[in-house]
C-alpha cells in the first residue's frame, strides 16, 4: 500500500462542535446578504413602528389610563404583534433550511465535506435563531423605549419576557425546519411554513375556543407566556363568558404550560427533522 | 488527517425500487496516478461516486478507502480526499472568498493556509474575483471555484465527477493540465464523458454498463484490444480515387474521399493490413499523414457497450 503524507496532518481531526460552528458562522454570513433577510428586517421595523406610532398617536394619558404600569403597557404592545412577527421570521429563515441541501446542488458541495449531518443541521439551527432573536429585539427596542418614556421605567420583567420569546423563536423554528425536511422544494417549505403559522394555528386556536376546548397542543397558545410573564399575577388560567343560551371558555396557559408547550415543540421538530434529514438522499429538482 | 491511497470497491449495489442503478460492482485502485470510470449517461457512474464519499448508501457491498468503510468512518475519509460529485453549487449569496474558505475550514485548515490556496491553487484555475458573490458567475467559472475548494488540504484521493462539464475548451486544458500534474503523486478517479480528455490524462481505465462493471485495465490494453479499423491517409499531391482503389490494400472494405488528397479507409483492423496499407499508399504519393480516424479509445466504447447489448 502506498502511504502519502499531506500537510494535513497538522489539522488534526475535527470535533463536531468545531463544525456546527463554522457551519452557523457562515449561514449567519449567508443570511446578512439575502434579500430575505432585508425583507424581514423591513417587516419587524414596520411593525415595531406601527406598534409605537399607534401608542404615541393615542398619547400618554390614554395610554397610561388603559396601562397602569410599565409591565401591563408592554405587554399589551407586544401581545397583537409579537407572535406574528416571530412565526413569519422562523418561517422566513427556516422554511427551506434542510430543503437547500437535499433539494438544490449546493447538497453536493457541503455534503462531500467531512461534516457529519447533525452539525450541518444545529449549526444552521443556530444561525437562524439568532438572526431571529436579534430582529425580535427592534420589536422590545421599541415598546421598552416607549414604556421608558410614559412611565420613566421598563418592568425587569421584560427579560424574563425576552427569554420565553427566545424559546418561542427556537420552537418555531424548529417546526419550520421540520416543514423544511419534509418538502423538497425550499419555496414550499417557507411557504407552508407562513401558512401553517399565520392562518392555521390561529384558525384552530378559533374554533377551539368557540368549542371551550383548551388548544393545549398550540404552539401559539404556548407562546402566549410571552407577553403573561411581564404580569404573571394578571394571568386567569380559564375565563367563562356567557353569550344568551352559550357559554364560551377561554384559556390563557400557565407559565409552565406554556414552557412545557414550547419545549416539547422545540424538541420534538427539531429531533423529527434531523432524522428526515439524515435519511434524505440530495436529489436536486 | 491522511489517506493511503488505496480504494476497494466490493460488490457494490444500489437499488431504487424495481431500477438497479448499480450492479454488484468491485474494484481495486492503489497507489498514486489516474483512473476514469467511463460509461455511458444513466450506466451508473455518478450513483457509483456518490456512494464512494458517502452520499448515499449502497444497497449491496461496501466501499473502503485507505482501508477505512466510507459509512462508518465517513467522516475521516472526507478529511482526507477532495470530492466533486455531480454539479455542486457553493451558496449564491457567499463570495468565491467565503465558499471555499468554508470548505478549508471544514476541512480542518488553518485560515493563512486557505488563503495560500486561494492565491496560489486559486490564480492556476483561474478563479474568479475572491471578492465576487458566487451567484453572479458564469457555470463554468462557478465550476473553476468548486473545484479549487475540491483540492483543499492536499487531499491524496480526489474523485472528479466529470469536472469539465459546462466548461470552455480553454477552461478543459487548464484542469487537463493540474490532473495531469497532480496525478503524479495523487490518485485521481475521473469520469467523463470526453474520451479524449480520458486520453490525455489517465493511464486506467474501468467501464461501466446499465449499472455493471464490463472491464478494467490499462488505458494502452484497451486501445490495443479494441485496435482501431478506420484510417485516415493524407497526401501532398492530388490523387485519385481510381489510384487508391487501383492499389492492393489489404483488408481495405471501403473508402471515402475527403478531398483530392485525403481518403478515409475501412479496414479490419489487423496491425500487418495496417502496415501494408501505408506501404502501398506510400506507393500511390507522397504521403504526409497517416493515423487513426477515430480514437480508438471511442471504438473500444462502443465495442463494449455493443457486447453488452
Amino acid at each position: 500500500m502506498e502511504a502519502y503524507s499531506s500537510k494535513s496532518e497538522e489539522y488534526g481531526y475535527m470535533n463536531d462542535l468545531r463544525s456546527m460552528y463554522i457551519i452557523m458562522k457562515y449561514q449567519v454570513k449567508f443570511y446578512l446578504k439575502t434579500r430575505r433577510f432585508i425583507a424581514m428586517l423591513i417587516i419587524v421595523a414596520l411593525i415595531t413602528a406601527l406598534t409605537v406610532g399607534i401608542d404615541l398617536y393615542e398619547g400618554v394619558a390614554k395610554s397610561t389610563a388603559g396601562s397602569p404600569d410599565s409591565a401591563t403597557f408592554i405587554a399589551a404592545g407586544l401581545s397583537g404583534t409579537l407572535a406574528l412577527s416571530i412565526g413569519v421570521v422562523a418561517a422566513f429563515f427556516g422554511g427551506d433550511a434542510t430543503s437547500i441541501e437535499t433539494g438544490t446542488n449546493s447538497g453536493y458541495y457541503i455534503m462531500t465535506q467531512p461534516v457529519r449531518k447533525i452539525s450541518i443541521l444545529m449549526g444552521r439551527y443556530f444561525a437562524a435563531v439568532l438572526l431571529a432573536f436579534a430582529l425580535i429585539l427592534i420589536e422590545y427596542a421599541g415598546v421598552a423605549a416607549l414604556s421608558q418614556d410614559f412611565y420613566g421605567a421598563v418592568t425587569a420583567n421584560i427579560f424574563l419576557s425576552i427569554l420565553e420569546a427566545l424559546l418561542l423563536i427556537g420552537a418555531f423554528m424548529s417546526l419550520a425546519f421540520l416543514f423544511s425536511s419534509v418538502f423538497k422544494n425550499p419555496l414550499i417549505g417557507i411557504l407552508f411554513s407562513v401558512i401553517v403559522f399565520v392562518i392555521v394555528f390561529n384558525i384552530i386556536s378559533g374554533i377551539l375556543e368557540i368549542t371551550s376546548i383548551e388548544p393545549w397542543f398550540i404552539l401559539t397558545y404556548g407562546g402566549q407566556v410571552v407577553t403573561e410573564i411581564l404580569n404573571p399575577s394578571s394571568v386567569t388560567h380559564a375565563t367563562t363568558r356567557r353569550l344568551a343560551a352559550f357559554s364560551i371558555t377561554t384559556y390563557q396557559p400557565y407559565i409552565w404550560e406554556g414552557n412545557a408547550i414550547m419545549g416539547a415543540y422545540l424538541t420534538v421538530s427539531l429531533f423529527l427533522s434531523y432524522i428526515i434529514f439524515r435519511v434524505k438522499e440530495v436529489r436536486p429538482q | 488527517m491522511s489517506i493511503d491511497m488505496k480504494i476497494e470497491v466490493s460488490e457494490l449495489s444500489k437499488i431504487y425500487g424495481k431500477f438497479t442503478a448499480v450492479d454488484h460492482i468491485s474494484f481495486n485502485i492503489d497507489g498514486s496516478g489516474a483512473t476514469a470510470y467511463l460509461g455511458q449517461n444513466g450506466a451508473g457512474k455518478t450513483t457509483t461516486f456518490k456512494m464512494m464519499t458517502g452520499l448515499i448508501k449502497p444497497s449491496t457491498g461496501y466501499v473502503k478507502i485507505g482501508g477505512y468503510d466510507i459509512i462508518r468512518d465517513r467522516k475521516r475519509i472526507l478529511s482526507g480526499i477532495g470530492a466533486l460529485v455531480e454539479t455542486p453549487e457553493p451558496y449564491p449569496s457567499l463570495t468565491v472568498r467565503e465558499s471555499i474558505m468554508l470548505v478549508g475550514e471544514l476541512k480542518g485548515m488553518k485560515k493563512k493556509d486557505i488563503e495560500d490556496h486561494i492565491e496560489n491553487f486559486g490564480k492556476r484555475v483561474e478563479i474568479p474575483d475572491p471578492s465576487r458573490k458566487v451567484g453572479t458567475l458564469s457555470r463554468g467559472q462557478r465550476a473553476r471555484v468548486v473545484f479549487a475548494a475540491a483540492f483543499l488540504n492536499d487531499p491524496s484521493i480526489i474523485f472528479l465527477d466529470e469536472p469539465t462539464n459546462g466548461m470552455d475548451p480553454a477552461e478543459r486544458k487548464i484542469i487537463r493540465d493540474v490532473i495531469l500534474d497532480w496525478k503524479k503523486d495523487h490518485m485521481i478517479m475521473l469520469s467523463s464523458h470526453l474520451l479524449q480528455e480520458v486520453t490525455d490524462t489517465c493511464e486506467n481505465i474501468i467501464f461501466i454498463n446499465h449499472g455493471k462493471m464490463t472491464i478494467q485495465d490499462k488505458t494502452r490494453e484497451i486501445e490495443r484490444r479494441f485496435n482501431s479499423k478506420s484510417v485516415r491517409v493524407q497526401f501532398i499531391d492530388p490523387v485519385t480515387l481510381s489510384d487508391i482503389q487501383r492499389a492492393s490494400l489489404p483488408s481495405v472494405e471501403k473508402i471515402e474521399e475527403e478531398s483530392t488528397n485525403s481518403f478515409i479507409l475501412y479496414f479490419d483492423g489487423n496491425l500487418e493490413n495496417k502496415a501494408e496499407i501505408l506501404n502501398q499508399c506510400l506507393k500511390i504519393g507522397r504521403v504526409t499523414s497517416y493515423a487513426d480516424y477515430e480514437s480508438s479509445l471511442e471504438e473500444a466504447f462502443v465495442n463494449l457497450i455493443k457486447e453488452k447489448q
